[in-house]
């Protein structure tokens, strides 16, 4: 009766709470320019993630054999290096991207984004991984992230995210059966993460890029260094019948960290994530599905906490679907000796709390030794 | 000649097998437990590998195919660059992939190969199958263990070139990556000096039985 009383309890205070953020998130959404656009939250930039709706706790190992949650890392079989790359809408506003962000723009630059479409978004990222039991590391030398927007054609006003990042990933999991026999199916597990990055966050007219002496100062870069360390559980359940092949849960509590200067737009708070996975029996192939849920107590809005994704897996063929409140996203994957190649179409995807649906095309090459 | 019969009697003693010594020139595999047979061991790991091939091999065939069928159409209805670069390379691993899932099912394995030829061979006794079987194994646990020693040597050296080259740079990026790379192949050094097979646990089991059988046959040579 007491522990029902107790139950009852928490479980209206976390309601409570669910709704206070909801009302916080509206009262300081002033609107898309000090909005940052969905692609520059992601966690992850690899197909995977992306094409499965960027999970991370209901999916143990991805189909290019990465881990996200690093508890999972207790299931890892074998042993191997990735390297590869990942372009995300083609390579036409990468020169866009790099003179943004690594050289000073002319006002003969600025002008033209005016002429160009409405939107244009841009992610890459080249990274390395290894990845074995218990252990896993990743350095990521180069992570470019650009969106552009005009608003407004009669008085056309020019919004400018890009960012770069330098990333080192170390994640390590470990069984819990070695503190109890009870706890066999537990792992736990710890993601650190160290991020050098540099950005560009600006907003200015045509007019400003006629009459400012100094264009480069409209789209000046500011720099942050960020250390986080993210500490994680998971729960996994295998051959719990004929029907289901593995049963499991993970959690992880996010963005603990350090950071060298603050930035409003890059104030990650510290929040939970949690997640739930079924793998079924299948006489051929590997079928997982999951659901996140991420950021409980901070997502501005109840549909922005959920992730929904699925892959199959057939021999050298990976299938992917995922759905988020930003994106609905499926993709196809291709490995095989050490080639790994693979294209995902978001159909459906929202930068902006209020901005237009775009179309985007997604590709990695990878090779894995 | 009674202080030879000693020494071997306590060598004997140390093996552990102070009952077989009685019944050492039998040499049968009744003397061992169904467990230790070499052949026993051999025969279950030719099945299981023989399985893997043939799973593997038609789901390879199998997604190949559905690869290629995939990535064609695919490519020529693809607009953009990256994407048809993708198609491109996923229809030659798709062919690639039904070829290598045909060499699975239709060619053997070398040790399923091996226990094919000495099933053919009628005259061969148990006591000459189980013989033939331990030395395979012995043989096999030594190749593994070399092929080990020299994957060592490959990925230090690589590791030697990689921090080399990173010390080196000027290129913040490219120094960095090198050194998580020469980073990873001294991992796997340390990894593969300490990490033993499979095969050669099984060749330091085989290696003991065949230690124990002459000391027991040397003795009884020797003292009678």
């Amino acid at each position: 009766m007491k522990s029902r009383a107790l139950s009852l309890f928490f479980f209206f205070i976390f309601y409570w709470l669910v709704q206070l953020s909801d009302a916080l998130g509206s009262l300081s959404d002033q609107g898309d320019f000090f909005e940052l656009p969905s692609q520059f939250r992601s966690q992850e930039l690899s197909l995977s993630s992306r094409s499965m709706g960027e999970l991370c706790e209901s999916i143990s190992i991805f189909s290019d054999g990465t881990v996200c949650n690093p508890a999972y890392l207790t299931d890892v079989e074998e042993s191997h290096v990735l390297v590869r790359v990942f372009i995300g809408n083609g390579y036409r506003a990468l020169s866009t991207a790099n003179q943004i962000l690594n050289e000073k723009p002319t006002q003969e630059f600025l002008k033209n984004l005016f002429q160009n479409e409405n939107v244009t978004t841009l992610e890459g990222q080249a990274s390395l991984a290894f990845t074995t039991k218990y252990f896993s590391a990743s350095y990521v030398p180069y992570r470019v992230q650009f969106f552009s927007e005009v608003h407004d054609p009669a008085y056309p006003i020019m919004a400018i995210h890009a960012a770069r990042e330098q990333s080192l990933n170390l994640d390590a999991g470990i069984p819990l059966d070695w503190a109890h026999s009870n706890l066999s199916d537990f792992s736990l597990g710890a993601h650190t993460q160290w991020i050098d990055r540099t950005f560009v966050h600006s907003t200015f007219t045509l007019f400003d890029v006629l009459t400012n002496g100094n264009p480069a100062a409209l789209a000046s870069s500011q720099s942050q260094k960020v250390i986080k360390l993210e500490p994680s559980l998971a729960w996994q359940k295998k051959d719990v019948s004929s029907n289901i092949r593995a049963l499991r849960m993970g959690t992880t509590l996010r963005n603990l960290r350090w950071v060298n200067r603050d930035v409003a737009l890059y104030s990650e708070k510290t929040d939970i994530d949690f997640g739930v996975g079924i793998e079924p029996n299948l006489s051929l192939g590997r079928l997982q599905f999951g659901l996140d849920s991420v950021s409980l107590m901070n997502a501005p809005t109840i549909e922005s906490r959920f992730r929904f994704g699925g892959s199959y897996t057939l021999g050298m063929t990976s299938v992917m679907t995922g759905v988020t409140s930003s994106a609905v996203v499926g993709g196809i994957q291709f490995h095989f000796g050490f080639a790994q190649v693979g294209v995902a179409y978001e159909f459906y995807r929202k930068e902006l709390h209020d901005g237009n649906l775009e179309r985007q095309i997604s590709t990695e090459f990878g090779v894995q030794l | 000649m009674k202080l030879i019969c000693l020494i071997l009697f306590f060598l004997t003693v140390l093996s552990q097998n102070i009952e077989a010594s009685e019944h050492a020139f039998k040499v049968e595999i009744h003397s061992q437990s169904k467990e230790e047979s070499a052949w026993n061991v051999l025969n279950e790991k030719a099945d299981r590998i023989e399985n893997e091939r043939s799973n593997r091999g038609w789901g390879y065939v199998f997604s190949g195919a559905v690869a290629t069928a995939i990535s064609v159409p695919a490519y020529f209805l693809s607009q953009d660059v990256f994407s048809k670069a993708v198609f491109s390379i996923g229809q030659t691993l798709g062919v690639a992939a039904v070829g290598y899932g045909g060499y699975l099912i239709s060619v053997n394995d070398e040790l399923a190969s091996f226990r094919q030829i000495v099933r053919s061979v009628p005259e061969v006794t148990l006591h000459a199958r189980e013989a033939l079987a331990r030395q395979y194994l012995i043989k096999n646990g030594e190749t593994v263990r070399k092929v080990r020693r020299i994957r060592i040597i490959t990925h230090g050296l690589t590791a030697g070139l990689n921090f080399t080259n990173a010390f080196t740079s000027s290129n913040a990026e490219l120094k960095n990556s090198l050194y998580f790379l020469g980073g990873i192949n001294l991992l796997a050094v340390i990894g593969l000096a300490f990490e033993k097979t499979d095969e050669e646990k099984i060749e330091q089991k085989f290696r003991s039985v065949e230690f124990r059988m002459s000391v027991r046959g040397l003795q009884l040579a020797i003292c009678f």
